[in-house]
């Protein structure tokens, strides 16, 4: 087990035991910022993304206190997160993809540990990706960027998106060839 | 190709949404302050919930949920099941027939022999017939004072017989079994005694009691004895017959020391069979006296039909004791001679000759307890129709318990008591007048 999922656990042990503020505050370290990426990626907008964040960390807390059962404590963050985005879209009546092409670019950009030294071709290739997945559906695109992007497990992308995780295996398995599929054509 | 692109993929970072620094630390101090308001202070109290969780951090989340848990539930429900189940079965160990425990002690007995007939051998499977036999003489010996239960003897007198029984079958088999019985046969010869001594008690407990249905359970426990004196004697007998077949699991001293205690407990039969008769002999007697008294007081009147009835029965009853007495006398005297001689072998070391002896002393003990047996039930039936004519009390040595009884009403057409004469240890004794 990674030692920062077993750390995890243990925080959260602490918090739906004692619902120990100080076991969540450490949580709110480590997750905060993945969070609050993983929210402008889709909203686009600092301040929503900040008000979305901590509403997403209040609504994570009260669902503690109502000592629901969880079985990871970053997949319950991504799923609140995941559902805010949507309610703020429905507000906003919005009939778009959740990603535009200038969310994109926003939110991705290619990095590499050795960024100045990287060659153009390999930077070319990413590119490629990059839009390679703009032009995939909004149910692959975001398989794939929670999977590889995100770093997810499956069970936690099966909790966060609510469907079982042999079809989101499978949802993958199709958002990858179509990837591959997308990049060939290019 | 998936596995390069899969590479790609992960090397793409949100490098540009990275949160203001100044914005997250302060949301954290603005939720941490929202949150310890919700917090109530004190101790918590523990919950199962946690105890999962816990579990939760070291194995995976839906193993606990989904195997570990129930699992545990289970063991749990089980063990509290059993454990139930064991501490019912230990409280109803000391339930005597009639308590509301004791069909949960005979089930849970129902069950063991069930369990030791399919997996135990012979000789286990004896013992667990002996040792039940054991535990109904010992509940029969404590509900025959227990007037509210005392009704229940005939039935655990008959479960008795048929454990009995079963030890007898067994022994049969095991007689021509090559299979070491010495255990067996051993706990056999011994616990019969034990067996013995309480069927004894339980005969004289009825007959102090006196009650309306002494006289059919006097019969059962006279053939629950009988049974149990002639199983011990086979037990004994097996013990003989293997020794001789060169069995070294029963030595000579085994086989030498059941021969002895059987001719004690046959010495100590004889002997209480021959005082039991004397009493009834004497009570007969004072019966007898006092039947006559009331005719004398009479002086020359016409004696009511009811006393010259009860008359005519207590000269009748007097003569079957005096004859009963003579033959468990002379059947005391045989078994005497007869230990000697069964003494005799055993130094001899003629155990088979010693044996045979054995044989023929429980037999005339046997044969002499029934004419007894057949007298004091004769004398229930005969001696109890007593007119309640006197209300002097009576001395002598021995107990008159009177109870009326609607039988014996309807034979005398008249108010009648019935009266069970039994050996007493004190020296007053009383009539009761209906």
């Amino acid at each position: 087990m990674p030692s920062n999922k077993l750390t995890e656990k243990i925080l959260l042990y602490k918090l739906q035991s004692k619902e120990d503020p100080e076991a969540f505050a450490k949580l709110y370290d480590i997750y905060a910022r993945r969070i609050y990426s993983f929210i402008y990626f889709k909203v686009s907008s600092v301040e929503e993304a900040e008000d979305i964040t901590s509403e997403v960390f209040l609504k994570a807390w009260h669902y503690i206190s109502e000592k629901k059962k969880i079985e990871s404590f970053s997949g319950l963050l991504y799923r609140l997160a995941r559902n805010s985005v949507v309610d703020l879209y429905r507000s906003r009546n919005k009939t778009k993809n959740i990603l535009s092409l200038d969310d994109v670019e926003l939110g991705i950009q290619i990095v590499g540990h050795e960024r100045l030294s990287e060659n153009f071709g390999q930077k070319l290739e990413k590119e490629k990706i990059v839009l390679a997945l703009q032009k995939l559906k909004q149910e692959y695109r975001e398989i794939i960027t929670l999977r590889y992007v995100d770093e997810l497990e499956m069970s936690e992308i099966s909790q966060i998106t609510g469907k079982g995780a042999i079809a989101m295996r499978v949802t993958l398995h199709r958002a990858l060839k179509k990837l591959k599929d997308l990049l060939k054509e290019n | 190709m998936s596995r390069e692109l899969i590479k790609q993929l992960k090397m793409l970072k949100h490098e540009a949404v990275k949160p203001n620094e100044e914005w997250l630390q302060r949301n954290r101090g603005i939720l941490l302050s929202q949150i310890k308001n919700t917090v109530s202070p004190g101790a918590r109290k523990f919950s199962t919930a946690n105890f999962w969780q816990a579990m939760s951090i070291f194995l995976p989340t839906k193993l606990v949920y989904s195997a570990v848990r129930p699992i545990i539930a289970l063991l749990l429900i089980a063990s509290m099941g059993v454990g139930g189940w064991i501490a019912t079965v230990d409280a109803s160990y000391e339930a005597l027939p009639g308590d509301w425990l004791y069909p949960a002690k005979r089930a849970t007995e129902k069950t063991h022999v069930v369990v030791i007939n399919v997996v135990g051998d012979k000789s286990s499977q004896t013992k667990v017939h002996v040792e039940l036999a054991k535990r109904r003489a010992n509940e029969a010996r404590k509900i025959v004072s227990n007037p509210a239960k005392v009704k229940m003897i005939g039935a655990t007198v008959n479960e008795l017989k048929d454990e009995i029984n079963a030890v007898n079958k067994n022994l049969d088999e095991m007689k021509t079994s090559n299979k070491s019985v010495a255990e067996a046969t051993k706990n056999v010869a011994q616990n019969v005694q034990e067996i013995n001594d309480a069927l004894r008690e339980v005969k004289t407990g009825l007959l102090i009691n006196g009650s309306v249905t002494s006289s059919d359970n006097l019969a059962k426990v006279a053939e629950a004895k009988d049974l149990t004196k002639n199983t011990g004697v086979k037990a004994v007998e097996v013990m003989v017959a293997k020794h001789l077949q060169g069995d070294s699991s029963i030595s000579k001293d085994d086989v030498k020391l059941a021969i002895n205690t059987q001719l004690a407990s046959a010495v100590k039969d004889a002997a209480t069979l021959n005082q039991s008769t004397e009493d009834v002999n004497k009570a007969v007697s004072v019966l007898n006296n006092e039947v006559k008294e009331i005719a004398r007081e009479s002086r020359g009147e016409t004696l009511s039909t009811s006393t010259k009835i009860l008359s005519t029965m207590i000269d009748e009853a007097a003569k079957q004791t005096q004859d009963a007495m003579n033959k468990t006398q002379q059947a005391a005297s045989t078994t005497g001679q007869k230990v000697t001689e069964a003494k005799e072998f055993l130094s001899q070391d003629n155990l088979q000759q010693a044996m045979d002896v054995v044989r023929e002393i429980v037999n005339t003990g046997n044969k002499a307890e029934n004419v007894a047996n057949n007298t004091i039930q004769a004398l229930q039936n005969v001696l109890p129709v007593v007119t309640a004519a006197t209300e002097s009390p009576v001395s002598s040595s021995i107990n008159i318990v009177v109870t009326t009884t609607a039988a014996s009403k309807s034979v005398m057409g008249v108010t009648v008591i019935s009266v069970s004469a039994v050996p007493s240890t004190t020296t007053t004794s009383t009539i009761q007048q209906k």
